[in-house]
């Protein structure tokens, strides 16, 4: 038991504390750990991606109520995930309505939080076949930071590709670019740094171009969302509102979402 | 032995759970299969009500569970159906009572003896309710043709996947055809596009199942109620048979169809029931 029934309390402690309070679950060569900037995801180099894949699942069964909704960061630093499998983690994490954060994500939202940046949560030790140097808190966050102000950050991770219904109390947070082959139902919640498309209705609430993006795009075979965000512009449709059955897409023109019709010709969006 | 094991959940209170558990259950049973109807509302137990059986209860769900009595001893026999029988909720006890291993045992326990266990869920989406899917083989959301039902439905459509369950199937319960009709209320296909799941049932809006319930008589035996029916063709469906979904309403006039286009009621939905 014991993490299942404390690790949530533990980790609150450990943030307040700022202690070295940390929890640490290792089982099939994957290791979670309750670090004080929220859960570090840490992946054997070794071991074919099933099993981990499989071990992470079963990790995640055992106390479901604890991880959903968590964001979870992946070290990548011993093992880097190829695209396809780390769309298979993100379908997993899904079921638990977690995200991803890739590393270096999680070390600039803390930017904002200058109390919480340490250089002891990317150098601890997070399981025992550890020897190589480990990078720290700085160079990663001037180097994310150099990125960040050249890049588009659409560019800089890879788009989530879901093949399903988003469905209520479902929430899909990415650090890029949300592809949805199915509905977003009432009560679903997307939030991209990117654009959000989805090949279905999209109902429930998305906020693309998350935090501050306002080149990002929203586009929907039916859309009619309960609201849409886009960076940090808010809309929602009018009262009376009639839902259109045509492809549309909402940018920010001017200071303002603006919703039009995606038509040959008109609804071509090259990317600004 | 190849039993199923069905739980009947909604998220949302109200929509009908109960009522149809024991009209499924009492229909299976009338098909000659031999089920047992699980009452998990802990703490606010009702099916032993409507099936008129709460004053037989001498031991309950939770003392199975706990080891006071043996499972065989908590099974209430049914008044009319032979092969029918009830395991009650405890009334004085709450969700927390029992855990999901036990009653994932207590499943596999009633599976020896069965065709079909239909388990009674409470609503909401806590441990009441996962413990009423935790042994579950099959699914069935009950809804209303209301935003606040299908919204819940939706959402636990969403956990029941998460639970790694197959997809679970719906029962659209409460249907006022002449509202439908006059665009005042989703039909069957406007609930369908949202939730995406199959239909094993229609079940017209009926005073009759008041007063059944109130009589603790399912509604299935009465013979010209169109819920009753209902529930009858439901539970043909769940063992397999062929029957056709029930004619709920008439298909549309143009001007109706004009008029609906033009903003007089809900947009978009095509006016027909998906087969």
């Amino acid at each position: 038991m014991g993490m299942e029934d404390t690790s949530e309390s533990n980790i609150s402690e450990a943030q307040s504390n700022l202690e070295r309070e940390e929890k640490q679950s290792v089982q099939g060569n994957i290791a979670i750990k309750g670090t004080r900037n929220g859960l570090l995801l840490t992946l054997e180099p070794e071991t074919p991606f099933s099993e981990l894949l499989n071990a992470l699942s079963h990790r995640l069964s055992e106390a479901p109520g604890f991880f959903q909704g968590a964001s979870l960061a992946l070290d990548t630093r011993r093992r880097n995930l190829r695209i396809s499998e780390r769309t298979q983690l993100e379908e997993l994490l899904a079921n638990y309505q977690m995200s991803v954060t890739p590393l270096e994500q999680t070390f600039l939202v803390k930017q904002h939080e200058p109390d919480v940046i340490s250089t002891e949560v990317v150098s601890e030790p997070s399981i025992d076949v550890s020897s190589e140097p480990t990078i720290t808190a700085e160079i990663l966050s001037e180097q994310t930071l150099a990125l960040i102000g050249r890049l588009d950050p659409r560019d800089s991770d890879d788009t989530l590709f879901l093949r399903r219904t988003i469905r209520s109390g479902q929430a899909i947070h990415h650090s890029s670019n949300v592809v949805v082959l199915g509905d977003v139902n009432p009560g679903a919640e997307i939030v991209a740094s990117g654009d959000i498309l989805v090949w279905g209705a999209l109902r429930g609430m998305v906020h693309a171009g998350y935090p501050n993006n306002e080149n990002a795009l929203v586009c929907s075979l039916v859309l009619a969302p309960v609201q849409l965000r886009i960076a940090n512009l808010l809309s929602r449709p009018p009262d009376g509102f009639q839902v259109q059955a045509r492809p549309e897409f909402a940018t920010i023109k001017n200071g303002q979402i603006v919703v039009e019709a995606w038509l040959n010709g008109h609804g071509r969006t090259t990317r600004k | 032995m190849d039993s199923r094991v069905i739980t009947i959940t909604s998220g949302k209170g109200g929509v009908g759970k109960t009522t149809t558990t024991a009209n499924l259950g009492t229909a299976l049973a009338m098909q000659g299969k031999k089920v047992a109807v699980v009452d998990s509302d802990i703490g606010l137990r009702n099916l032993d009500a409507v099936l008129g059986l709460e004053n037989r209860i001498v031991y309950d769900l939770v003392d199975v569970v706990e080891g006071q009595c043996h499972l065989r001893q908590a099974l209430i026999k049914d008044k009319r159906q032979p092969e029918l029988y009830l395991l009650p909720a405890a009334q004085t006890r709450d969700k927390n009572a029992i855990n999901s291993i036990q009653m994932e045992q207590l499943c596999e326990q009633l599976r020896q003896d069965f065709d079909f266990v239909l388990i009674d869920s409470p609503a909401g989406i806590e441990q009441g309710f996962r413990n009423a899917i935790v042994g579950a083989d099959e699914i069935i959301i009950v809804a209303n043709p209301e935003m606040a039902s299908v919204r819940d439905a939706d959402r636990i459509i969403g956990l029941v996947e998460a639970a790694g369950k197959p997809e679970p199937r719906l029962i659209l319960n409460r249907l006022r055809a002449e509202m439908v009709k006059r665009g005042d209320m989703m039909d069957v296909a406007d609930v369908l596009e949202v939730l995406g799941i199959d239909l094993v049932g229609i079940v017209p809006e009926d005073e009759m199942i008041i007063v059944a319930i109130n009589k603790g008589e399912p509604i299935v035996y009465e013979k010209h109620s169109r819920a009753g029916s209902a529930y009858l063709n439901a539970a043909q469906r769940i063992i397999g048979k062929e029957v056709p979904l029930e004619e709920v309403e008439e298909v549309q006039s143009f001007m109706e169809r004009l008029r609906r286009m033009f903003g007089f009621g809900p947009a978009m939905a095509e006016k027909r029931v998906r087969s």
